[in-house]
């Protein structure tokens, strides 16, 4: 489905990705893990098209359908909560269902300036699970929300993405343990290392 | 946002109240100053300029004028929005579009209105003269403002809605239209008082058949003083009436976004 080859990336003269190579089977649940700046984000940029490699490919099979929860939010700050999860899909009747299962049904009407950070947060969520997605790509999807509230939203989303590519960052991986199939474990590029080696990859 | 809001929950009696004893107070300290003077053609009181006004407007040709000059300045105003709007977008889009128009913009900018007219004396015909006059004022102003507007949209939203796939319509009403809107909609109504006011300037200037400026002219050449300030009422009730009619059809939609901003 996603098929990195020899991919390498560097931002200011700074590597951050060197000769990675790796492949996201369909249908699976994969969680990246690793310390910060070993280029977690990069991989996820990389594979929804928003930045391209310097070096190697990245291959997305064709048709899929990529949808991202990034690091930040990123709502229209001037529209509705539920607004912004039709943004794609304008599917109002599903955007109300994903926000009551994830506790926000009384912010419908909301704008994102009154939502708490974990709010934002879950709104950010069912933006992404409201397009239907064949592939998820989620960047620390937690980050703000309390320990019942990460393992129902977790509940949801693996449930809405059955079947579906998964892809999650996280530094807290345990919270998605029963969710993983597979984890990519980054390791920060070596100096002036051959570019195959710098990378950990452990099946589960 | 918050102290509109507050004044606006004062009794609207109040509000007027306010309002009329103002108005007292300086057409007091005019009529003063016309009794101190003592000469109507220096400066005239109140209630002759006042009766001047009422007699000008009680003549088919006084809002045949007032109706050519609107439409004159405004029709240079609406080419200098639409122009300047389509020139940020092109110069947002090409470096070399920004390199090569900036320095003009800057230059127009720079330019005192009345060289602007005199130059346009040389090589165009009057009627048109105060179009081209209100062009000039607007043009820079809505392009520096839209262009920065364009240039903070987050770009972090843009990288969102490429991600969901939005079409370019829906980008631009969902992104780019409303990152703009606080930047566009100031400079929309600035420009639109300096175009009015140099407008009539160049109305002055180029005295184009039916123009306030040309009435201005008219008046100072003969003394009329009482007409002139008459005229200059006009001039400046006209300027607020555009700035009502303009802010009430632009701030409609971001006052409703604003009040909900306010609740959060």
């Amino acid at each position: 489905m996603i098929k990195l080859e020899n991919v390498s990336k560097a931002f200011g003269g700074k590597t951050v990705l060197s000769g990675l190579s790796y492949e996201f089977a369909e249908g699976k649940r994969f969680v990246v893990t690793g310390a910060s700046g070993v280029g977690k984000t990069t991989l996820l940029r990389l594979i929804c098209g928003l930045i391209r490699p310097d070096a190697g490919r990245v291959e997305v099979a064709e048709g899929a359908r990529v949808r991202a929860v990034f690091q930040e939010d990123r709502l229209l700050p001037w529209r509705t909560v539920l607004r912004n999860v039709t943004l794609e899909s304008g599917d109002g009747a599903y955007a109300r269902s994903l926000l009551s299962e994830l506790g926000l049904a009384e912010e419908a009407e909301a704008f994102p300036a009154s939502l708490s950070g974990g709010m934002s947060r879950r709104v950010a969520i069912a933006r992404a699970l409201c397009a239907e997605p064949d592939v998820l790509l989620l960047d620390e999807p937690f980050n703000g929300l309390d320990p019942d509230m990460k393992a129902r939203t977790a509940a949801l989303i693996f449930d809405k993405m059955r079947g579906k590519t998964v892809i999650t960052v996280a530094h807290d991986a345990e919270v998605f343990a029963e969710y993983t199939d597979e984890t990519l474990a980054l390791s920060p590029p070596e100096e002036e290392e051959a570019p195959e080696s710098g990378r950990i990859t452990e099946q589960k | 946002m918050r102290t509109s809001t507050i004044q606006s929950k004062r009794p609207k009696l109040k509000k007027a109240a306010v309002a009329v004893f103002t108005a007292v107070f300086w057409l007091g300290v005019w009529q003063l100053a016309a009794v101190l003077i003592d000469q109507s053609i220096v400066l005239s009181p109140p209630l002759t300029v006042f009766e001047t006004l009422f007699r000008l407007a009680g003549t088919g040709a006084f809002w045949l004028t007032v109706a050519l000059s609107a439409l004159r300045i405004f029709c240079g105003f609406a080419l200098g929005v639409l122009a300047g709007v389509a020139f940020a977008v092109l110069t947002r889009v090409s470096r070399v579009a920004y390199t090569l128009f900036s320095p003009m913009m800057s230059v127009i900018r720079a330019t005192p209105v009345a060289s602007f007219i005199i130059m346009l004396l040389f090589f165009s015909e009057n009627e048109y003269i105060p179009t081209v006059t209100a062009f000039l004022m607007v043009f820079p102003m809505i392009w520096a403002n839209t262009f920065k507007g364009i240039e903070e949209t987050d770009v972090k939203l843009i990288e969102m809605s490429k991600v969901f796939g939005l079409s370019r319509r829906a980008k631009l009403r969902e992104i780019y239209l409303p990152s703009v809107e606080p930047y566009f909609v100031p400079a929309a109504l600035s420009s639109l008082g300096f175009a009015w006011k140099a407008g009539v300037a160049a109305e002055v200037l180029a005295a184009p058949k039916y123009a306030v400026g040309g009435m201005l002219y008219r008046a100072k050449i003969y003394l009329e003083t009482p007409e002139m300030l008459a005229w200059t009422i006009c001039v400046i009730i006209i300027s607020m009436l555009l700035e009502w009619l303009l802010s009430s059809l632009l701030r409609r939609r971001s006052a409703e976004r604003s009040a909900a901003y306010d609740k959060a």
